[in-house]
């Protein structure tokens, strides 16, 4: 069942990937390559998961169970949540840079259309 | 099909309608809000999925972060699009009917790489699957090894405070990154003089500095319409029922009003997430919410009161001192417990401000430089001079003049 939250991921990728390749707007790029992160984010977090468990916090563990029960017990996993965390973060940093480039393009080229930007071809 | 799946369904489709509006929206502004919208249906997701540290970081970042970058380098690029409406006319491209290229070559790649990950992603383990050892040794090992009820944590700063680390610097080029392309032209000096030599020529060809003339004139429109020249000393000072738009740079006084009201929460909520390290949160979702506090501060009341702290000389020294405590934190373990990294802090009781020991000392250093390094990325971006090409004699964009750029 958790394959629909895999596919669900597949897709956001390749709606990324139709956007860099079909879109002229640069910023419409960058926002495609967001997609594309976010799509890796929802794939983590779901491999994380495993049937019927809880949140890796042993903080306040359900009634019934103390912590060492829930630490040896039924949760998402913790190592993958972890890189997804970092991987939100550093997105957030890659994506700034990328658009400072654009303002840039833009201001040089004085267009945002990627057709406008083709020095190297001479 | 039981709750959960219903629940999680139900998210999967909101982050897909998301992510399809993103791609179809013409209008940049409104795909931007598709992208918060893919972003608040993560939130949501994580949540069901049981990852609150996830949750907290993606929430903050796709409500706050990610929306101002996109919306301040919009409004960057606007700006010169507007120039264009009036010098060439290209508007129609840049606002009109989207252009499309490679339509079906696209349609097919991507429907390619579709087909290609899914196949893939059936060998995936599926949740059925056990728990890979690693992930069981950070669940048993976080009350033992950091007395913290908060494993994930542990993780990030713990047992793979390595990679925290290394990821951390990433982030730090990347806030260098934003500074060096965000940097205005500077004037070369300090050699032989060589900037005053050509002084009489340069004046023949510059126009005359860009900031002064508009300022002018629109104190003299002002003037004109008999209003108040000069902006009041505080935004508060702007009489209530003034005509609009208020002088003061500075949104209206029920904006104000509002953020006062936000602001302690959203400090206190912040604040909440690093220091209550043994629950879910840390200094990375923190760090966010700082800037998110210093924007409405920024919008509401204009850069006149954020002007103490949102200073390159402040923001930069504060940037340098938590990337230096994080160093400090981490290479501290090398001499005390002998090796990088090392837990050398004394463990104080679990649930406590200060159970998790170097955890915690990491983590306020992360907030920090997190708080600090967002902070100084969104308003280079904010401050970015129109740094472009001239004009070429027809008035016309130029393609050849990148040599003066």
């Amino acid at each position: 069942m958790i394959l629909v939250n895999y596919a669900a991921a597949a897709l956001v990728f390749c709606l990324g990937v139709y956007t860099v390749l079909t879109r002229r707007n640069l910023v419409k790029i960058v926002m495609g390559l967001s997609l594309m992160e976010s799509a890796g984010y929802v794939l983590l977090i779901s491999m994380a998961y495993r049937k019927g468990s809880t949140a890796p916090v042993l903080l306040h563990p359900p009634s019934g169970t103390t912590e060492q029960e829930l630490a040896h017990g039924n949760v998402a996993d913790p190592v993958l949540q972890n890189i997804a965390l970092t991987a939100v973060v550093i997105g957030v940093a890659v994506t700034a840079v990328l658009l400072a480039g654009v303002v840039r393009v833009a201001q040089h080229y004085r267009s945002l259309d990627s057709d406008d930007v083709r020095e190297l071809r001479g | 099909m039981t709750w959960f799946w219903v629940l999680d369904v139900v998210c999967l489709l909101w982050v897909v309608a998301g992510a399809v509006l993103v791609v179809w929206l013409r209008n940049l502004s409104g795909a931007v809000m598709a992208l918060s919208l893919t972003g608040m249906g993560m939130t949501m997701l994580f949540v069901v999925l049981g990852a609150p540290d996830v949750a907290h970081a993606e929430v903050v970042v796709g409500a706050i972060a990610l929306p101002v970058l996109y919306l301040v380098a919009i409004g960057k690029c606007r700006t010169v699009v507007e120039r264009d409406d009036e010098s060439t006319g290209e508007d129609r491209e840049l606002h009109g009917g989207e252009p499309v290229r490679r339509r079906w070559a696209a349609v097919l790649l991507s429907a390619g790489v579709f087909t290609g990950l899914v196949v893939a992603f059936t060998g995936l383990p599926d949740e059925t699957e056990e728990l890979p050892a690693v992930a069981r040794r950070a669940m048993t090992g976080a009350l033992p090894d950091f007395h913290t009820t908060e494993p994930v944590s542990a993780v990030v700063y713990g047992y793979r405070a390595m990679d925290t680390f290394g990821e951390t610097f990433l982030l730090l080029a990347a806030v260098v990154g934003v500074m060096v392309l965000t940097r205005t032209r500077e004037a070369r000096q300090g050699f032989v003089g060589e900037e005053r030599a050509a002084d009489e020529e340069q004046e023949d060809v510059d126009h005359p500095p860009r900031g002064s003339s508009s300022d002018e004139a629109r104190r003299a429109e002002r003037v004109e319409e008999g209003r108040a020249p000069e902006a009041p000393e505080t935004p508060d000072r702007e009489g209530l029922g003034a005509p609009a738009p208020e002088t003061a740079q500075a949104m209206s006084v029920v904006a104000r009003t509002a953020v006062r009201v936000a602001l302690p929460l959203l400090l206190v909520g912040g604040l909440y997430l690093v220091s209550q390290g043994y629950s879910p949160g840390g200094g990375f979702p923190a760090g966010a919410v700082l800037l998110g506090a210093v924007l409405l501060v920024h919008t509401a009341f204009g850069y006149d009161r954020v002007r103490a702290v949102v200073r390159p000389r402040v923001l930069e020294v504060v940037e340098m001192l938590g990337a230096a405590a994080i160093v400090g934190v981490l290479a501290a373990g090398l001499p005390l417990e002998g090796s990088f990294a090392a837990n050398w802090i004394p463990l104080a009781p679990e649930q406590t401000l200060r159970s998790g020991g170097m955890l915690q000392a990491f983590s306020v250093s992360e907030l920090v430089e997190v708080g600090a390094g967002l902070t100084i990325v969104v308003f280079s971006l904010l401050g970015m001079r129109h740094d472009w090409a001239e004009d070429d004699e027809d008035g016309e964009g130029d393609e050849s003049g990148e040599g003066d750029a």
